[in-house]
């Protein structure tokens, strides 16, 4: 997995641009954060409770374009989501966000939507081997068979290696 | 008198075959009566040839049309299928001359009186040499038991055939003058009318005298003793002819050809011209004889003629010291020195061949210039190298002596060595280059096949499948072939070295690429060869169907079919064979297995499939190699796998949240 990782490709430029964009995004993410922590305090206080798995998954990811932070961030966001929506319905009190975060109830949705990101991202590999495999053999199995056909429309000396034509 | 049986020739000369003509028989040809259809009346007969001698067909030529008083003028010749022979033969029709012979072969004649040969022999006979002369052709068949009379009250005396064999092969060697007489048989060549004139001065004496003055005399000594002696003085002898006969036979014996009576000497001296009688101009004696094998040698003749027959001892006593002293100081010819020099220090670039013997050969020319070329004991009249390979695939030489001298160029040496060149001889230098191209190329369709047809244009095929029906003709061949193996079930049509060789020669469409494809050790490319060649003589000149021709050439065609490379298209081809082969025709043939159009169809199908299937190889190497890396490749696609999945439902939750919301 790991070499898997480092082959994988990244989109767009060199090393030093990749990197570059990557503090971008990371200054933007910060920063995004900070304006909700300033705005929605228990908001931006259940989500960084809740997007732990992310975390974790961002540092693990040896993917240069992140598939694994991706995965489980979008199923992790999936499960924060609605307890985003009901928190905001309630109002932004720091008790509200206590009691969200209080509930095991909350915390199987926010890290349930994680797993299922992780589940995904650890099943599908095996998945697309069973296709890469599939259509590799499908391939060879059509050229011998037409490498056959070629060979009993003209003889052996097709190959290239047989008695040359007279 | 027999059944009747005819064979007819150019469609109205009835050739009697139980009618034979004993008295007209020749050496080499049986005589037959005749009956033309058009003039019942003409009294003629015909000389069945013997297959083996090839005819003069250029003297036929040279003769057609002429009123010659003094010989048989042949009236019609051409092949025809001779049934005692069971083949087919060459014949000859001639007026039938009424009053016999004048001396029979057998002996027992009366000598012919000095008068009945001036009136009666000589007058026609001389004015028809002139003529024959003056064609550009030579009898070479003078001898007395060839004269007849023409006329039952024998008052006119003419010559018979000359055309039946090769010239002078039927002549015994007293006829021949000493150079001729050195050559073999079948290698004397036409020579000029001096020959004639010298057979004529025996035929004199035999006459005169009623029998063969040296009859006792084995062939040998009677050469020798004519180098010794001279011609007249070792016919004549002791013998007494008229005295008036002397001069006349002095002059035509003499072996000085320079000195030699010539045709209008002789009609000079009928119209009573009368000179002394010349005296022999002998060879150029030396004044001490060269010992060589126990004999000695007082003339370059002899020692040539020597040399020659001991060819082993020769080269030693070509280079030891005594020879270049008897050379030099006893035979004192310093022309004949520098040539002899000439001959020893030159010649070596001869290759394989035997230096030795090419030595003395050369050594011999240059003593004897004017005798015939000999080597290995081939002894070859420079004029008579077609008939001489004719004679030596009938066994009468060998072949390998008659082709080793053209190769050894010894008769470019013998042609450098002529004091006087005749105007006849200069392009023979060019000649026996061709010959000598050809000879050493030992592809079918050359070599000493191609060079005999090519130099004997009177010698018929002698393929076996072919022989017995005398083909001349190249457009002969393929219905010879095709009659032959009607009658041959189990013989296969192919183009031997003889037939490749005639058809080289003769055919003149024939191309050098069908010959080496004869001649190529694959059997398809064998056949392919042999049907181009056969076809393009069918469409040159028929026959419209050959079918067991085809029949049979069509068995060895399917390894010529190998040459398409499509399975199906083989298939295709070697069903249509034997349809095809049963209707003759050669050219459907070649244009189904040769075909251009289907040729080039085929051979552009293979070049694309053979890239496609370098692009299939190409792609399962790919496959191959990328076997190991593709659990990595999986990796990557199952993480953007995953990462798409998880995005969809991330956002179809997202957007179920917001209908529920809302």
């Amino acid at each position: 997995m790991a070499s898997a990782r480092a082959t994988s490709k990244a989109v767009g430029g060199g090393p030093a641009k990749r990197s570059r964009r990557r503090g971008i995004a990371f200054t933007l993410l910060l920063a995004g954060f900070a304006v909700l922590a300033a705005s929605a305090l228990p908001l931006a206080l259940v989500a960084l409770a809740g997007l732990v798995p992310t975390m974790v998954a961002a540092l693990l990811d040896r993917y240069r374009a992140k598939y694994l932070t991706r995965t489980v961030g979008a199923m992790n966001a999936a499960g924060i989501a609605p307890l985003a929506m009901q928190l905001s319905a309630r109002g932004t009190s720091m008790t509200d966000a206590l009691q969200v975060l209080s509930s095991p109830h909350n915390w199987l949705m926010m890290y349930g939507g994680a797993a299922i990101g992780w589940a995904l991202f650890l099943a599908m590999p095996t998945l697309a081997r069973t296709i890469v495999d599939v259509r590799a053999d499908q391939a060879q199995r059509q050229l011998k068979a037409r490498a056959a056909e070629l060979v009993e429309e003209w003889g052996e000396e097709v190959k290239g290696r047989g008695a040359p034509p007279r | 008198m027999g059944d009747g049986r005819v064979v007819t020739l150019a469609g109205h000369f009835d050739i009697h075959v139980d009618r034979p003509a004993a008295e007209l028989w020749t050496p080499h040809a049986s005589a037959y009566v005749v009956t033309d259809r058009e003039t019942p009346s003409a009294s003629l007969f015909a000389l069945i040839c013997d297959p083996q001698m090839p005819p003069r067909i250029d003297v036929l030529e040279a003769l057609r049309g002429k009123r010659l008083e003094g010989m048989l003028v042949p009236a019609i010749w051409g092949i025809v299928e001779w049934p005692l022979a069971a083949r087919r033969c060459f014949a000859i029709v001639y007026d039938r001359p009424g009053g016999g012979p004048l001396a029979p072969a057998a002996g027992g004649a009366a000598p012919v009186s000095e008068d009945d040969l001036v009136r009666t022999v000589l007058p026609p006979l001389a004015s028809s040499l002139g003529q024959l002369s003056a064609a550009g052709a030579t009898h070479r068949a003078i001898r007395a038991d060839n004269f007849h009379y023409r006329d039952s009250a024998r008052r006119v005396a003419v010559l018979g055939d000359c055309c039946s064999t090769p010239p002078g092969l039927a002549q015994p060697l007293l006829y021949e003058t000493i150079e001729s007489a050195l050559a073999n048989p079948w290698a004397r060549g036409d020579g000029t009318a001096a020959d004639d004139l010298y057979a004529l001065g025996v035929s004199m004496v035999v006459l005169l005298l009623g029998c063969n003055p040296a009859a006792e005399l084995p062939d040998d000594q009677l050469l020798l003793e004519k180098m010794n002696r001279g011609s007249y003085a070792a016919l004549v002898g002791n013998e007494r002819l008229p005295s008036s006969m002397v001069e006349p036979v002095r002059g035509l014996l003499t072996d000085d050809v320079r000195e030699r009576w010539t045709v209008q000497d002789l009609e000079l001296w009928l119209h009573g011209r009368r000179l002394s009688p010349k005296q022999p101009a002998l060879q150029r004696r030396a004044t001490r004889a060269f010992e060589f094998n126990g004999e000695s040698h007082l003339t370059a003749r002899t020692l040539a003629h020597a040399l020659t027959r001991k060819p082993a001892a020769a080269p030693q006593a070509l280079r030891s010291p005594e020879f270049e002293t008897w050379l030099h100081r006893s035979l004192s010819d310093p022309e004949r020195s520098k040539l002899v020099g000439s001959a020893l220090a030159e010649g070596h670039d001869v290759g394989a061949l035997g230096q030795e013997e090419v030595l003395t050969a050369r050594a011999a020319i240059a003593l004897d210039p004017a005798a015939p070329l000999r080597y290995k004991g081939a002894s070859v009249a420079i004029d008579a190298f077609g008939s001489a390979l004719a004679g030596a695939f009938r066994g009468h030489l060998s072949l390998a002596a008659v082709a080793e001298a053209v190769v050894a160029r010894l008769p470019v040496f013998w042609l450098s060595s002529q004091s006087v060149m005749r105007p006849e001889l200069v392009p023979l230098h060019k000649v026996f280059e061709r010959m000598r191209i050809q000879l050493e190329d030992r592809r079918p369709g050359f070599g000493p096949e191609r060079v005999a047809y090519e130099n004997c244009r009177t010698l018929h095929c002698l393929s076996p499948l072919i022989e017995a029906h005398y083909v001349l003709d190249p457009g002969d061949v393929l219905r010879a072939m095709e009659a032959s193996l009607e009658q041959r079930p189990a013989e296969e049509p192919q183009i031997d070295r003889h037939l490749a060789g005639f058809l080289g020669a003769r055919f003149k469409l024939a191309k050098v690429e069908w010959l080496d494809e004869i001649g190529s050790a694959d059997p398809g490319l064998r056949a392919l060869g042999t049907l181009k060649m056969l076809a393009s003589l069918q469409s040159a000149s028929g026959p419209r169907s050959a079918r067991h021709t085809a029949i049979r050439l069509a068995r060895q065609l399917p390894a010529t079919l190998q040459r398409f490379h499509n399975r199906a298209r083989r298939k295709t081809l070697l069903e249509e064979l034997p349809r095809l082969a049963e209707k003759g025709s050669l050219t459907e043939l070649l244009a189904l297995v040769d075909g251009a159009a289907e040729r080039q169809r085929d051979s552009l199908g293979f070049a694309a499939a053979a890239r496609e299937w370098a692009r299939i190889e190409r792609e399962l190497g790919h496959l191959r190699v990328d076997g190991p890396r593709r659990p990595q490749r999986a990796a990557l696609l199952g993480a953007q796998m995953a990462a798409g999945a998880a995005m969809f439902l991330a956002w179809a939750a997202a957007l179920g949240l917001v209908v529920t919301v809302s």
